[in-house]
């Protein structure tokens, strides 16, 4: 998980960085791209793994030995959002040391960038726990992770600031999950302009964890999809 | 009991005669092939076109790409090609690797190898589909991407041949990865670091010319960037390197491949071992 995402990191950053602006003798637009890539890839691999569990589990009918064990929706939760945010935390951190060595070690708040990228795992996991519940099949994932969540998050600063961005992809980047977490840990790592600040982005993806996970607690309490 | 001997003998089955090409059994597996990925169109044909248009789009929209130009051509219009041959590379790799890698997988494989059909049979059922797999693709996204840019056909014949000869390669390349691969880590690690990288940096998105100099070396070691580059010049007229250069070096490494497929198949290397 963690190594197809820096190459697929590095990929996006150098065909963004090469094709996209008129030159980079000095890799810094590249190690810019790559630092946004970072908390990217820490969301989407939060989504991808409790989703990929959960649908494995429904399709082989495997769920069932989770759903029996004595365990409190609560925990599950935990365990699920836990595992989500540890898998993102392991594909984005290698991303986010690559473009801190190319800009210049150790950057302007590392501590600070590491605090984001575990409010997005945990922001963006209990997602992943709600896509599983609700697919049924691999089309289902494919189609929320390829036609939504993906468009969404490539135009959410990912390769422009949201500020330098046309309308009306400025307004809606502001309002997205991606842009609070892909603007402010590129603020942490190399610098550069945020359309929040840090401190703003990281309340907001608190509140998406938290909004997202009562949301995922009460669809485990209520067994929709598990139990029918 | 002689009228019992004339009865045993119009039932009893007589062995078909398959002639120089068992044409039933290659038929079958192409057919197998092309219904495989035409029953999950959304993930095999949608899915690909999408990806595509959001690239297009983050090249247009995001930077800025509308305004730009290379050489005389705009950015967008070189960048089209680019995008609709690695669709089709990508495509025709996954279409063949999966397939394999599923029967072995599941043991499913032993269907494919016991009829009475030749290692050359069964490899130009697996690539005619891959072929197809990736031409369709090709054909969708380039009336899609019609929709944004002004498409130019400057050559067709070499957008044929080189859509051809790079849908060809990766279909190959997929076979012999998949009949390679112990696991879906193994092929998983293949599309990843080799085929994804190659076909995303080898002057899809910007030309050869804007690497540094030792790159641009490397660059023309690359059979990709033949592929593309050729693809390319079928569109816009204009291409990096010379096109007879890119069709013997796709020639060459299509029959190379096509030699080592050959040989795994036909030795039923990791395959009925």
């Amino acid at each position: 998980m963690g190594a197809p995402a820096v190459v697929n990191a590095l990929m996006y950053s150098g065909a963004f960085a090469l094709g996209g602006v008129a030159s980079d003798d000095d890799g810094r637009v590249f190690a810019w791209m790559l630092a946004g890539q970072a908390p990217f890839w820490c969301a989407m691999n939060a989504v991808i793994g409790p989703t990929i569990q959960l649908v494995i589990d429904k399709m082989e009918r495997t769920i069932q030995d989770v759903v029996q064990a004595p365990l409190d929706p609560v925990e599950w939760l935990v365990a699920y959002v836990a595992a989500g945010t540890t898998a993102g935390l392991l594909s984005s951190l290698p991303i986010a040391l690559f473009a801190v060595v190319i800009n210049g070690f150790p950057g302007p708040a590392p501590l600070t960038a590491l605090a984001v990228l575990v409010l997005t795992g945990m922001a963006f996991a209990p997602l992943g726990l709600l896509l599983g519940l609700w697919a049924q099949k691999w089309d289902h994932v494919g189609a929320a992770l390829g036609f939504i969540l993906t468009p969404i998050g490539f135009f959410s600063g990912l390769v422009q600031p949201v500020s330098a961005m046309p309308e009306p992809l400025r307004s809606i980047g502001a309002f997205s999950p991606f842009t609070w977490a892909i603007e402010a840990v590129r603020a942490c790592l190399v610098g550069g302009p945020a359309a929040a600040s840090v401190a703003t982005a990281a309340l907001s993806l608190a509140g998406m964890a938290v909004f997202l996970g009562f949301v995922a607690w009460r669809v485990l309490v209520s067994g929709w999809r598990l139990r029918t | 009991m002689q009228q019992q001997q004339q009865q045993r003998d119009s039932t009893t089955p007589v062995p078909r005669e398959i002639g120089p090409v068992n044409w039933i059994g290659f038929g079958t597996l192409f057919s197998k092939e092309v219904r495989r990925f035409t029953k999950v169109y959304m993930q095999t044909v949608a899915a690909p076109v999408v990806t595509t248009l959001l690239f297009f789009a983050v090249f247009a929209l995001a930077l800025g790409g509308a305004g730009r130009s290379v050489g005389d051509v705009p950015f967008l219009e070189f960048l089209a090609p680019g995008l609709i041959i690695m669709t089709m590379a990508q495509n025709a790799f996954a279409n063949t690797s999966s397939s394999i890698m599923i029967a072995k997988n599941q043991g499913t494989i032993v269907d494919v190898l016991m009829p009475p059909m030749t290692s050359g049979e069964l490899a130009v059922g697996y690539v005619a589909a891959g072929v197809l797999r990736g031409l369709v693709v090709g054909l969708v996204t380039v009336f899609v991407v019609a929709l944004f840019v002004r498409i130019h056909l400057m050559h067709p014949a070499l957008i044929l041949l080189f859509g051809l000869l790079g849908t060809m390669m990766l279909a190959l390349l997929g076979i012999a990865g998949a009949i390679w691969a112990d696991k879906f880590d193994h092929i998983a690690a293949v599309t990843n670091f080799i085929v994804t990288p190659l076909t995303f940096l080898s002057g899809t998105f910007y030309p050869i010319e804007r690497l540094p100099e030792n790159w641009r070396f490397v660059a023309h070691l690359n059979p990709f960037f033949y592929m593309i580059d050729g693809f390319r010049h079928g569109f816009i007229g204009g291409s990096d390197a010379y096109i007879g250069t890119g069709i013997a070096v796709l020639v060459g490494v299509n029959t190379a491949l096509w030699l080592l497929v050959l040989r795994m198949l036909s030795t039923g290397y990791k395959l009925k071992s």
